[in-house]
């Protein structure tokens, strides 16, 4: 191991345990450090994750922390080597950023953060260790407040499934936009009803599973694809349930919050019967 | 010798391009609040109003645009907020507001189903969003919320976007996406035909 600043160049006397600590540290510095740099982008997303509905995004950064701190027997083994290439990196990044913050064009902006977050690793630690801890750097993107548009094709989505699934098992029902009307009354597939979060919190965990649990790259590529039409669908079976429930019921059970705590009871159980289905595969070597 | 040194360099270098990229944008800022332009769409034959003539319990902030429109008794006003880094999310739940004025819940029943949106970015037509409701129910409340849904996710396309037209009401004619132009006149000439023939 020529050529590189070794911590044990550094501290002779370090154990081997407490190098991976020391740079899992240095790579948290220097995301940490970067997001408050570039606090007026960090602010802007924090704001979003509360205001827009991407509460599932604050759990992110603490994932991604993790899966760094288990690279730590990895990271022990390798040396801080600055890199040029990554200062190269960085420029074009903190470029990217610089460009997108003056136009106003804020996924980029929010995106190139994460872009700098990871080549400053790369610049400042080296490639080696930039590349041992890419997955939890770039975990970071899944952050990143993206996908909004896709809200009124999931409302559609789930308005045609529950409209096709209610008629086909005896119901009278009639759809208006995203208006389902029904003799006992009329439900409406609001935004918040899209699915929209059951979407992206389940690719997150499908993209953490699927890394955790699958060696091959085709079968963590094909995990995570699957559960976009399996978390779509999930919600609207949530929409079945809770309109026939509220129908049956003259409108007098999930009408009100608790067809919200319906749902996340819903997607609980998701995620579990994901889970078990990643481990089945994994059994067989999928 | 001469490694430490270009290593103690590449450090140096990484460490001022963090600093000093944000520091210059700050610096630059192309987009103080007072450079955006804001020109409402308004029919032909409609005045422009001042917006407190229209709303006295609107909750506005500085950061914010308010406009609206007369045709005799109809009043048509749309509240904007501008959106930047520093505001934007923050003040999410507020970014639009429409109020009608004497249109009231039976009046929205009678003009249609239907409600057009029209976003204008550097000259041209960038986005348009088309509404339907059931009559019973275009009640101001469900059209206010489609305006903030709309306005969501015009901050995720681009938050560069300085104007938003809301076009009109008509239940008499579809919208093709490639014809807004063509749309916007029609909706203008909708709105005007329901006003003369309620005049």
């Amino acid at each position: 191991m020529e050529g590189g600043l070794s911590i044990n160049n550094l501290t002779p006397h370090i154990s081997r345990s407490s190098k991976g600590t020391l740079i899992s540290v240095l790579v948290g510095s220097i995301v940490i450090g970067v997001g408050l740099f570039f606090w007026s982008t960090t602010s802007v997303l924090l704001s979003i994750w509360q205001n827009l509905g991407y509460q599932h995004s604050y759990v992110v950064p603490f994932v991604s922390a993790y899966l760094l701190w288990q690279q730590k027997p990895v990271l022990a083994e390798l040396l801080i080597k600055p890199s040029g290439i990554g200062v190269l990196a960085l420029t074009s990044s903190c470029l990217l950023w610089f460009v997108a913050h003056q136009t106003l064009i804020q996924l980029v902006e929010q995106l190139s953060l994460v872009l700098i977050m990871a080549s400053a690793v790369w610049a400042v630690l080296g490639f080696q260790i930039f590349r041992a801890s890419s997955f939890p750097l770039f975990f970071l993107m899944l952050a990143v407040p993206i996908g909004a548009e896709l809200v009124p094709v999931l409302v559609d989505i789930t308005a045609s499934l529950s409209i096709d699934t209610l008629q086909l098992i005896g119901f009278s029902v009639y759809r208006e936009g995203s208006f389902l009307i029904m003799p006992n009354g009329s439900f409406h597939v609001a935004d918040a009803c899209s699915g929209f979060k059951y979407l992206f919190s389940g690719l997150t965990i499908s993209i953490l599973l699927s890394h955790i649990t699958f060696e091959k790259l085709s079968s963590k590529i094909a995990f995570v694809l699957v559960s976009i039409p399996y978390y779509i669908l999930l919600n609207s079976i949530r929409a079945i349930v809770v309109i026939i429930v509220a129908h049956e019921s003259n409108m007098s059970v999930f009408v009100g919050e608790e067809h919200i705590w319906f749902g996340w009871l819903l997607f609980a159980v998701a995620v579990y019967v994901q889970f078990v289905a990643a481990h089945l595969l994994q059994k067989k070597q999928f | 010798m001469v490694k430490l040194m270009s290593r103690a360099l590449l450090l140096l270098l990484s460490l001022s391009l963090l600093i000093t990229t944000p520091m210059a944008a700050r610096w630059l800022n192309l987009h103080p609040a007072q450079n955006i332009d804001f020109h409402p769409f308004v029919p032909s034959g409609c005045e422009i109003q001042p917006a407190n003539r229209l709303v006295s319990n609107s909750n506005l902030s500085d950061q914010s645009w308010r406009w609206g429109y007369v045709c005799g008794d109809y009043g048509i006003e749309l509240e904007i907020l501008r959106f930047n880094t520093q505001n934007y999310g923050k003040e999410a739940t507020a970014s639009t507001n429409l109020s009608y004025h004497r249109t009231g819940r039976e009046e929205l029943k009678r003009i249609g189903n239907r409600m057009l949106m029209a976003v204008e970015q550097g000259g041209e037509y960038r986005f348009v969003e088309e509404w339907f409701f059931v009559g019973s129910q275009m009640t101001h409340s469900v059209v206010e919320t489609k305006l903030h849904e709309i306005w969501h996710m015009l901050r995720f396309r681009n938050a560069a976007v300085s104007k938003v037209t809301l076009v009109a009401w008509s239940p008499e004619y579809s919208l093709g996406n490639h014809q807004v132009d063509k749309v916007l006149a029609v909706a203008r000439k909708a709105l005007l035909d329901k006003y003369a023939a309620e005049t």
